[in-house]
């Protein structure tokens, strides 16, 4: 995808925002409407002039310069759309990895992953981070872990987890802001129940 | 009023206190290093420690802990692009551009020295203005912080690009912040707004989960896509010798550090702003400062008066929100609330007693924002050289452990999963956002201001009506308004120099 489609696709994601944000507050009352309002009409109405400066404007008005982190532009960009697609995946892949195993089992292993399969690092230096990553997150921050999207899996790996460690998830590492968001807490309920 | 002064210095050197605010620096130190363990959090974390200690160790304790958290946290912005705090992320931008280009040295060293002169300024405002303050803060209502929030806002998006369509984009960006801040449960009504009927949202979004996702995710990519360390391939030498270079800097651009500072000091005397607008509204300020187009064009590329600005505000806003805390028991920041309850903890009430009965513990709240930076800072410049050189690390190595805390910081903020899903979304956001050239700044500072700004917008619309536009203050930051969104549209501001990137 090239850079201008890419532009176009989130001008046109701020106006369907801005677009739903409308909708939505046509069934809210008034006062609960009202800033939602306030913002969304210009949100929208900004967003459909990018849209259409991003499909007609000028090649000068498309670029533009934003005082902001820029991504290198030294790297072929077909290496480079294959490392972005590379980091990503290994980004969503950690996700599955804490979802299945928790932060404990989770970290280690994939330090151990990436440094050996994408960073090609020798079993030495490798297998040292990893158990350093190990005793950090396992025995020193010990975080809860969080509630499964797949609750079987989740099951029979919490089963091997609990046997290895069966005190981690009475340990959380912050407990603070649970006092002002109450909520989210998930502490008082089994978060593995199938 | 100067024997009290004294006094307080003598309080915070007395052996119990001074080991209590050692304790609290070495613990701030930490936390500040450590992105997603907030300040505030923390802070909240320690209040039952203080139930058998005196005033003067509680406050020792809790403020060299609380004061010292930017000054670190600007550390893991600069060396990592992570922010280590909510309120480091704006040093980021320049601060992480120029470790990048191998200057990490100078960056810490800048960012360390803005941080001291920050908080010492920061401090001699709590120390000078607790008498004179009061008609100050008496004058701002609701409908002159809904504006102040709107200011600051059109601020940081005219100065986020160069020409028209970037401050179209920087607009784009802070309505956006300013609706996702509305996320949740309406303050007012109690009815959910933008929650896809999810529990998690009902609390609204966490600032944690998304400051490290926007910030994070995109430098996490740019790391592997280069397939470098942080500092490329350049010499090892380059590193430690910027450190002196980053302290001259601050002195270089001394007026700027102050001015950057007093900002921060007066933002975070207006109850509700804090440090997460100061920093921001430093930066443009830092840019504002640019004499032509070309010089700006420099700012997110490793100018060192972007992290000076930000640097110097994050430090200087605690004394500025101590301000109100102490003299009208009205918490400038979240942080500050937490701090208000301490003081109830300790029997003492804020107000007019503490320029009285406790005028002495006020004034050692002062030396302690003080002498905890200046050790925080000595101890920081002894192991920079160290620090820097982690730039130096493969990025291979570097990228396990960035997203592991990347997704522990965020995780620690609610232990929710909805924490991680957050970060990823914002994660996403953010790499699209700099791939397509939209600032990031005003969607983190809409975000921080959006609950702020409504609150003070529905108040003023239900008390004034339509009169509140007429105010004079109001009137004043609306013209403020316009000017800062017309002057860099302004034909002799585009002559001075090619417009648009090559």
């Amino acid at each position: 995808m090239r850079a201008g489609e890419v532009r176009f696709l989130l001008a046109l994601a701020a106006a369907l925002i801005a677009g739903y944000a409308l909708y939505a507050s046509l069934h809210w009352p008034f006062r609960t409407a009202l800033f939602p309002r306030v913002i969304a009409i210009p949100l929208l109405t900004l967003a459909i002039i990018e849209v259409g400066l991003t499909l007609f404007g000028s090649e000068k008005n498309r670029e533009g310069h934003a005082i902001d982190f820029e991504l290198t532009t030294d790297v072929d960009p077909v290496i480079a759309r294959k490392r972005t697609l590379g980091i990503f995946s290994w980004t969503l892949g950690f996700l599955a990895l804490i979802l299945l195993l928790g932060f404990p089992l989770a970290v280690p292993a994939f330090v151990f992953l990436y440094l050996k399969l994408a960073g090609n690092e020798g079993w030495t230096l490798t297998l040292l981070l990893t158990a350093l990553s190990w005793l950090f997150m396992g025995r020193a921050l010990r975080p809860p872990p969080p509630p499964s999207l797949s609750p079987r899996l989740a099951f029979c790996a919490v089963r091997l987890r609990l046997s290895a460690d069966s005190s981690s998830r009475h340990r959380p590492i912050d407990l603070g802001r649970k006092a002002f968001s109450p909520r989210k807490d998930h502490l008082d309920r089994e978060p593995y129940a199938c | 009023m100067f024997d009290a002064f004294i006094q307080g210095l003598f309080v915070v050197l007395q052996w119990k206190a001074f080991l209590m605010m050692l304790l609290g620096i070495f613990l701030g130190f930490w936390v500040g290093l450590l992105p997603g363990l907030g300040g505030s959090t923390t802070l909240a974390l320690m209040l039952p420690f203080i139930y058998k200690m005196t005033p003067e160790e509680a406050f020792a304790f809790l403020l060299g802990m609380h004061s010292v958290v930017s000054t670190t946290g600007d550390i893991t912005s600069v060396l990592f692009g992570v922010p280590g705090e909510g309120t480091t992320a704006a040093t980021i931008v320049d601060g992480h551009a120029m470790a990048k280009k191998g200057e990490a040295g100078r960056a810490l060293g800048a960012a360390l020295m803005s941080s001291l002169v920050g908080a010492v300024i920061g401090a001699l405002a709590l120390a000078l203005s607790i008498p004179v303050v009061r008609p100050l803060v008496l004058t701002f209502g609701a409908p002159e912080l809904f504006m102040l929030a709107v200011v600051g806002i059109a601020f940081i998006s005219s100065l986020s690009g160069q020409g028209g369509r970037s401050l179209l984009r920087g607009v784009l960006a802070g309505l956006l912040g300013l609706l996702f801040a509305m996320v949740g449960e309406d303050p007012q009504a109690g009815v959910q707004r933008f929650t896809l009927g999810q529990l998690y949202l009902w609390g609204g979004l966490d600032l944690v989960p998304v400051l490290v996702g926007l910030f994070a995710i995109p430098e996490i990519v740019d790391l592997a896509v280069r397939g470098t360390s942080i500092a490329s391939d350049l010499p090892k030498g380059d590193l430690g010798k910027g450190v002196w270079e980053g302290i001259k800097d601050t002195f270089r651009h001394f007026w700027l550090t102050v001015r950057c500072s007093l900002l921060g000091t007066f933002i975070g005397i207006m109850p509700g702003l804090g440090g997460g607008v100061a920093q921001w509204i430093a930066y443009g300020h830092a840019v504002q400062g640019a004499r032509s187009d070309e010089e700006r064009k420099g700012f997110g590329k490793g100018d060192v008066r972007g992290v000076l600005g930000p640097g110097a505000a994050n430090n200087s806003k605690e004394g500025g929100a101590l301000i109100p805390t102490i003299a009208f028991g009205v918490p400038g920041s979240s942080a500050m609330a937490i701090l208000l309850g301490a003081f109830f903890l300790q029997g003492i009430m804020p107000g007019p007693d503490m320029l009285n009965k406790y005028v002495t513990l006020t004034f050692s709240m002062v030396w302690t924002l003080v002498i905890a930076n200046i050790i925080t800072v000595a101890a920081s410049l002894l192991f920079l050289a160290q620090l820097a050189r982690l730039t130096l690390v493969r990025g291979s190595i570097l990228i396990p452990f960035i997203l592991f805390l990347a997704f522990i910081g965020s995780y620690t903020s609610n232990n929710h999963l909805g924490d991680l899903l957050v970060f990823l979304f914002f994660g996403g956001l953010g790499y699209l956002m700099v791939v397509c050239g939209w600032p990031r700044s005003p969607l983190v500072l809409g975000f921080v201001l959006g609950k702020i700004a409504e609150n003070n917008f529905y108040i003023s619309t239900i008390r004034y009506g339509s009169a509140w536009l007429l105010r004079p203050v109001v009137l004043v930051l609306v013209i403020l308004t316009v000017a800062v969104i017309v002057y860099p549209l302004l034909p002799f501001r585009r002559t001075s120099a090619p417009a648009g990137r090559a």
